[in-house]
């Protein structure tokens, strides 16, 4: 039994300034030690899968994005991945490469937050600034690509808005060549940096069984040595075409979820050279119905996508008509924002459950939806 | 001092090799939950995924058996209410890493007083999912220890996810707005017995 006199409980976020995302942790310590953790979630309920099913299918598309702010694409190409898969259509090549792209890029660009936001939490602050940069060449990228920066609308059911302007992959080369000369400088500012090595070894770890258990999916899983990544078990988009390394490392700890990220960068950049090289020419949007008439038969279907930071996925019901049935969106963040989180802070320091928080990539927004 | 009343090296001791998926069809899954229930009913499906049909008091059981046999992620637990059936239809998403099969099994529970067993002590990560569905449903869980407030704060209304509870009504009783234009509203779902 716990001495109630010692024990402190301390309610840890939102607004602290370690906390990664808009969620809050209650906290019961012993000392500076984590005796019990429970997350407080619900500080970004915007009711989606609600008002999914009062918008009509094509309405969703401005929707779903919003659901993840760094990674916002995969919601799309989930959303629409469902909607063929009842609907039946055959979605152009060309398509399926523009969409590879896309997700590639924004995977770049939240692998690389995501380590700024690590840099930020052990006292490297020079890492948020530097990462936040290269993340606004990627979103000058998409905002000509797509008209927006940070939610694009541009994945929809069938392929893809429009098709690619003509100077606009010459700029992406130029973005990652820019990317990849920067990569070196990043790593010896963070990861031979000793204070990641003395807060990010050793923390937290667990192994491939435990992981499994308690639904641990996407970096976080392949941390642990588990070679397991929706682009290739599962592949959707151009993903069976690329050629491309599954990245992991053995320790499980934060170091391990560090570094898989980051080796996560080089691969998405080799993925698009190559789609960006082997680009079949074609249509950029199969055959639908117009949106305002655009109805989905009955039927349902699960569809998952890698996003940064795990298995992404929609389970789309449709009882016909123009309206969704329901919108089921299955978030990595939910199993590791909630149960996952309060099973690894206890013992950890409180000044480690920002860091834990950050490795794990928690992204509130999925949570709440 | 802090005294050491829990073991937090305890997990790094656990850590026992790697895990290694098993590989087994979902057709010699599917026909063991046949053969063991006779209440199961297997539809088709496209694609690499299977889906079954079981009875209310059989999940835990035939979730057992799935995750006995390599279908151990738990993917997603997803309620639908299925209001004109008078009914709640729960989903549980499985997958397989080894055989890479999605499993969709599909149970339904009554629309009053909804229960159905918590399937934690099968699969862990349920329970956060039957803690939301328990807020934004009303369904009971017997058996899960943590359905607690999840995200709405304070609410006293209907569970908000209910095909019956009226979102704009609500927001016209309760923040004094007007909704105008009402031609462009989704229609609106109700009992078969109702008029």
């Amino acid at each position: 039994m716990m001495d109630d006199f010692r024990a402190t409980e301390i309610i840890f976020g939102p607004q602290h300034p370690g906390i990664h995302g808009n969620f809050g942790t209650r906290l019961e310590l012993e000392g500076d030690l984590v005796h019990r953790a429970r997350m407080v979630p619900g500080y970004l309920h915007r009711a989606f899968e609600k008002l999914m099913e009062q918008r009509t299918w094509m309405q969703n598309v401005a929707i779903v994005p919003r659901i993840c702010v760094p990674d916002p694409d995969v919601n799309e190409q989930a959303y629409a991945m469902a909607i063929e898969d009842i609907m039946g259509i055959e979605v152009p090549r060309r398509a399926d490469y523009i969409r590879t792209i896309i997700l590639e890029l924004s995977r770049i660009a939240s692998h690389l937050m995501s380590l700024g936001g690590l840099g930020g939490a052990i006292g490297l602050y020079t890492m948020p600034m530097w990462v936040n940069g290269e993340r606004d060449y990627i979103l000058d990228l998409m905002e000509q690509l797509t008209g927006a920066r940070v939610y694009h609308i541009f994945i929809w059911p069938g392929g893809v808005r429009w098709d690619i302007p003509d100077n606009w992959p010459r700029k992406v080369n130029k973005v990652l060549d820019h990317i990849e000369t920067m990569l070196p400088h990043y790593y010896s500012l963070f990861f031979e940096s000793k204070v990641t090595d003395a807060r990010l070894k050793g923390l937290a770890p667990f192994d491939s069984r435990w992981a499994v258990e308690h639904g641990v999916t996407g970096p976080n899983l392949r941390a642990t040595g588990f070679e397991m990544d929706v682009r290739r078990f599962d592949p959707y988009a151009a993903y069976e075409d690329i050629d491309f390394d599954v990245v992991t490392r053995r320790e499980g700890d934060g170091l391990a979820r560090a570094l898989v990220r980051w080796n996560e960068v080089r691969q998405s950049i080799r993925i698009i050279r190559q789609a960006l090289e082997d680009i079949p020419g074609g249509e950029h949007r199969a055959k639908t119905p117009p949106p305002l008439a655009f109805m989905v038969p009955p039927g349902d279907s699960y569809a998952r996508v890698e996003s940064s930071k795990g298995e992404y996925g929609y389970y789309v019901v449709s009882k016909g008509g123009k309206y969704p049935y329901r919108v089921h969106v299955r978030g990595p963040s939910f199993t590791h924002g909630i149960d996952v989180l309060e099973q690894l802070l206890p013992g950890n320091e409180i000044s480690d459950v920002a860091l834990i928080t950050g490795t794990l990539e928690v992204c509130p927004p999925d949570i709440d939806r | 001092m802090v005294e050491d009343s829990y073991d937090h090296t305890k997990r790094k001791d656990q850590r026992t090799g790697t895990y290694k998926p098993k590989n087994i069809p979902v057709d010699d899954v599917m026909n063991e939950v046949i053969r063991t229930f006779s209440d199961a009913e297997r539809i088709e499906r496209k694609g690499k995924s299977a889906e079954v049909v079981v009875g209310k008091f059989t999940v835990s059981e035939t979730l057992a058996i799935f995750k006995k046999r390599g279908y151990d992620h738990f993917v997603a637990l997803t309620c639908i209410d299925l209001i004109e059936e008078d009914q709640f239809e729960m989903v549980y998403h499985l997958f397989s890493y080894g055989a890479k099969v999605h499993v969709y099994l599909k149970t339904r529970i009554d629309r009053e007083g909804p229960s159905i067993d918590s399937v934690i002590e099968v699969f862990r990560p349920a329970i956060t999912y039957e803690r939301e569905i328990k807020e934004m449903f009303g369904v009971d869980f017997p058996g899960n220890p943590r359905l607690t407030q999840f995200i709405l704060e304070d609410w006293e209304g209907p569970p908000p996810m209910l095909k019956d509870f009226d979102s704009i009504q609500y927001v016209q009783d309760h923040f004094g707005i007007k909704v105008r234009n009402p031609k462009t509203l989704p229609p609106k779902w109700k009992k078969a017995g109702d008029a």
